[in-house]
């Protein structure tokens, strides 16, 4: 625990030397961060739409990814699966986004100028790295032989994917909740 | 506030004590808690939007509900249990706190939906398992259970904004 909290410590101190406290302090001043601060129930609903948005988001990405190893949903085919649970995987991170945006506009100093938000916008991009080869190679397997499953061929790559996808978002939601509690 | 004496009893409890004053223990089952209300949430809505006729139109309810029952129970538990946890560090604030009550009510009636779904139109389920058309008490089952545990996040989240604005002396 020791480790973690000394290295957040530096990255904080680091962060402090860039240009990012500038850019924050600058952004505070802006009307837009003024209405959401001057308007008390607009964190609270982003928060809200923000928790909604996982829920559909994660939720669909456990389902589909459940299937694809064979733990859940197996009287689908993986195409079926992917046709249901695929769109609410873009559509939740399209809500993310703006919810998120939303937040920091809010409190752009406390959560820019924060080592706990960039680790989870690192994770965040890594997420949507590791989805979108993930979920080509599944396409491109499908496409090839409709009958394709993960759950016969054991594909160890693909099987690991889907595991660290779901790790991913988890890692992702305790940061979202971590950097609250971040050294200022 | 009913019994006044537990909710302190329990707050000055060693649990009580250790999950108000660790400065881990709050942020971690408050993280773990997290986990578990986006897990049932995000498998309730999948079965609740087959029941209303929204999403998995070609499925059989009784293979979402296969799907997602074993998930949301399993995400149910670890939410009480964390749940509980970050309950004793504050307890007499959260039994003052009308999110807190309000939240817990919704549950209740959430929870009483599922059971009178369950005894009375899923003992039919044969008859629409693959219907096209959902009988209205369904429909109106899953448009109820995702409006109250939509309702349970939202009082949840304002629990947080609001814990110190409610006291309980």
């Amino acid at each position: 625990m020791a480790g973690i909290g000394d290295t957040v410590f530096e990255l904080t101190e680091w962060i402090r030397t860039t240009p990012l406290v500038d850019f924050a302090l600058w952004l505070s001043t802006k009307e837009i961060c003024e209405w959401v601060q001057s308007h008390s129930f607009m964190v609270p609903v982003m928060q809200m739409i923000h928790i909604f948005a996982i829920a559909m988001g994660f939720g669909s990405v456990l389902l589909f990814n459940l299937r694809l190893v064979g733990r859940s949903g197996n009287d689908q085919t993986l195409a079926q699966s992917a046709h249901r649970y695929l769109p609410w995987m873009k559509w939740s991170l399209l809500v993310l986004l703006v919810s998120g945006l939303g937040m920091v506009l809010g409190d752009p100093v406390r959560l820019l100028v924060n080592p706990v938000f960039w680790m989870k916008i690192a994770l965040f991009v890594l997420m949507i790295v590791v989805s979108i080869v993930h979920l080509k190679t599944v396409s491109r397997k499908i496409k090839t032989s409709a009958n394709w499953d993960a759950t016969s061929g054991g594909s160890i790559a693909i099987r690991s994917s889907a595991y660290g996808l779901i790790i991913l978002w988890l890692l992702i939601m305790a940061g979202g909740r971590f950097m609250a509690y971040a050294p200022m | 506030m009913f019994f006044p004496k537990l909710w302190e009893a329990i707050q000055n409890s060693p649990l009580g004590i250790f999950m108000a004053e660790s400065p881990w223990a709050f942020p971690t089952f408050e993280t773990i808690h997290v986990f578990a209300i986006v897990t049932v949430f995000g498998t309730i809505a999948v079965m609740d939007m087959r029941m209303i006729g929204l999403a998995s139109k070609g499925r059989a309810l009784t293979a979402v509900s296969k799907d997602t029952l074993t998930l949301t129970w399993t995400a149910f538990v670890v939410a009480a249990i964390s749940g509980s946890l970050l309950f004793t560090g504050k307890a007499s604030y959260y039994m003052v706190n009308p999110w807190f009550l309000g939240k817990m009510a919704l549950m209740g009636l959430a929870g009483i939906n599922m059971i009178a779904f369950h005894l009375i139109p899923w003992k039919n389920v044969r008859t629409f398992d693959v219907a096209t058309v959902i009988p209205g008490g369904v429909r109106r089952a899953g448009i109820l259970s995702l409006l109250l545990w939509i309702g349970v996040i939202c009082c949840g989240r304002m629990i947080g904004f609001t814990l110190d604005k409610y006291l309980p002396f």
